[in-house]
């Protein structure tokens, strides 16, 4: 955990999931785990995560190989790429959401995958 | 006319039936599309992103609203010297810059045209022409009646054919008649098509190329 009172600046790179409640700006790689940037969380950086969560404001462009969730304190300005994007109501997002890019990506393997699909949360949770 | 559909127990829209929806949103076309461009003028809402989950796409949303009235009331303060047309194509394309080098297939307008000033008209037409397809097809609405009220609408994709009416406060926007838009639009752009709904205002696509005009 990266705690409110805390500032980074550089590249994080992890093999654990991570929540993120100070500042952080750089990079953030955790190819096989979770993010979550709490809701005091603010980051300025390009992530790339197995799962995305935001609670707090993120600027940069998002990766998430599974899924992407703007809770309903999330502010996120930046383009996203996930097969799973989900945007719950009161989340702000600016930007632009490539729902084709991993979809064209996973239909390159042998295996079918689940196609890409958004969820809705028509309340705050 | 047009009504509009379920209303809130203070009688304000909830949802509005649109007539001309559908022949952007027709799914025969949408489908055909490889990799789907869509342009949001709007507020991002699980909605519309729920609507287009249905197609390979990338939806860019601008939630450009409160950005374009700022930036409007700013021109209107400096009419004594308009700025020039180029100042103003520059102006608004770094203010909507996150359309990127991209050209669109469907782009939802909402009500982005009663956010901008009337001199503002001709360098939005610039931009739009600039990132868009040559069979896009652009859907919005407009003030149309005199006297219509005036309100910052957050609306939302809930079909082919309804709109969810999600906020809406009252300011002040500024209204254009169609042909002016049409000039402005021009010479690659056009209002192809309106329909006059109840509550005053003109629901339109449009479109490039020379078609028909049509008012319904």
């Amino acid at each position: 955990m990266i705690g409110a009172k805390v500032k980074v600046k550089g590249d994080i790179v992890a093999s654990e999931d991570l929540l993120v409640e100070g500042e952080v700006s750089g990079t953030i790689t955790l190819s096989d785990n979770e993010l979550v940037v709490g809701t005091s969380g603010r980051v300025e950086a390009n992530i790339n995560a197995k799962i995305v969560r935001i609670e707090g404001q993120v600027t940069g462009d998002i990766d998430g190989s599974e899924r992407v969730i703007i809770c309903a304190s999330g502010n996120v300005e930046g383009n996203v790429s996930s097969p799973r994007v989900m945007l719950e109501d009161g989340g702000r997002f600016k930007g632009s959401i490539d729902m084709g890019s991993t979809k064209a990506a996973v239909a390159a393997k042998p295996t079918p995958a689940p196609a890409p699909e958004v969820h809705s949360i028509d309340k705050a949770g | 006319m047009v009504s509009l559909g379920r209303k809130t127990e203070d009688n304000r829209p909830e949802s509005i039936i649109c007539r001309l929806l559908p022949t952007v949103l027709d799914p025969t076309k949408l489908e055909k599309k490889t990799a789907l461009q869509v342009l949001d003028f709007g507020r991002a809402n699980s909605a519309t992103l729920a609507f287009f989950n249905q197609y390979p796409c990338r939806l860019c949303v601008l939630d450009a609203a409160e950005t374009l009235l700022e930036w409007s009331e700013s021109v209107a303060a400096r009419m004594e010297e308009p700025p020039s047309a180029s100042q103003m194509r520059l102006e608004l394309s770094n203010l909507l810059s996150s359309i990127g080098d991209y050209r669109y297939d469907v782009v939802f307008l909402w009500d982005t045209l009663n956010h901008l000033h009337p001199h503002a008209l001709d360098a939005f037409g610039s931009v739009l022409r600039r990132h868009v397809t040559t069979d896009f097809k652009g859907h919005g609405f407009m003030l149309h009646k005199k006297g219509t009220p005036q309100f910052l609408r957050q609306l939302s994709l809930q079909s082919e054919s309804v709109l969810n009416i999600r906020e809406q406060e009252s300011v002040p926007l500024y209204a254009h008649n169609r042909k002016q838009v049409n000039e402005a639009l021009e010479p690659d752009l056009k209002i192809d098509h309106g329909v006059l709904h109840g509550d005053g205002r003109l629901e339109f696509v449009v479109t490039s190329g020379v078609q028909v005009s049509q008012l319904v």
